[in-house]
């Protein structure tokens, strides 16, 4: 599985966790999605922090996880962190 | 407000008193007269809108049209579907697939407009996940 070949060779630094926690979320909502429930929440709380690094990801994919019945999806906290980035700053007419 | 971050007053400082900020302010505090204003504006331009906005709340509907970013779009289509609302989820994709018309997140927003009205069926799972692999 790439994921345990990834680990394998893991440092840790500030440009590995910014583009392993996307691909993290993204093999968490694929086990979840393949129904294989135990090892995404094993994974899910073994590595935790790597998905937080960075809200976007960690809301989105928590998020996701909830959908398939895996976890309690994402705390206000982090979720009002993660739209807070992005919200558009006034209000458009998009219709 | 939409964030948590804001009272209605400090939000009205903060946008300006302007009749539709006001409104806006109103609406996200609940307010569904000050909502009508906005939902004409928005059935006139986009009739495919009018059954959905028939059962939108205020503040579903200033979300709507503050979540121009897709990556905001996305989340509170997710957040919608974590609560069971179809209804918001096909309001947020249509919303998707018009803003981002000519571009890959139409057709991807579009599918989960048009596969979500159930939330439990494989097509709903399978066109969030196509958006999710997509957007993440």
């Amino acid at each position: 599985m790439p994921w345990r070949e990834t680990v394998e060779h893991c440092e840790l630094t500030a440009e590995y966790s910014a583009t392993a926690n996307f691909t993290f979320g993204e093999c968490l909502a694929y086990l979840a999605a393949s129904s294989d429930m135990e090892e995404s929440v094993k994974l899910l709380k073994g590595r935790r922090w790597l998905l937080d690094y960075d809200p976007r990801a960690s809301v989105a994919t928590r998020l996701m996880l909830r959908f398939f019945g895996v976890g309690r999806g994402r705390g206000w906290k982090k979720l009002k962190t993660c739209l807070s980035l992005s919200f558009h700053g006034s209000f458009g007419r998009l219709y | 407000m939409l964030t948590g971050r804001m009272q209605k007053d400090e939000a009205l400082e903060e946008r300006g008193y302007a009749k539709d900020c006001v409104d806006a302010v109103a609406s996200t505090a609940g307010d569904q007269e000050a909502a009508d204003s906005p939902k004409l504006e928005m059935e006139s331009k986009s009739p495919e809108t009018y059954p959905l906005l028939e059962v939108t709340d205020g503040k579903t509907l200033m979300e709507n049209l503050a979540s121009t970013p897709s990556t905001v779009l996305f989340v509170f289509i997710l957040l919608a579907t974590v609560e069971g609302t179809a209804d918001a989820v096909k309001q947020y994709s249509l919303l998707g697939s018009r803003v981002y018309r000519c571009t890959v997140d139409q057709p991807l927003f579009r599918a989960v407009y048009e596969n979500c009205g159930d939330l439990n069926n494989e097509g709903c799972r399978s066109a969030l996940l196509k958006l999710y692999y997509y957007r993440i």
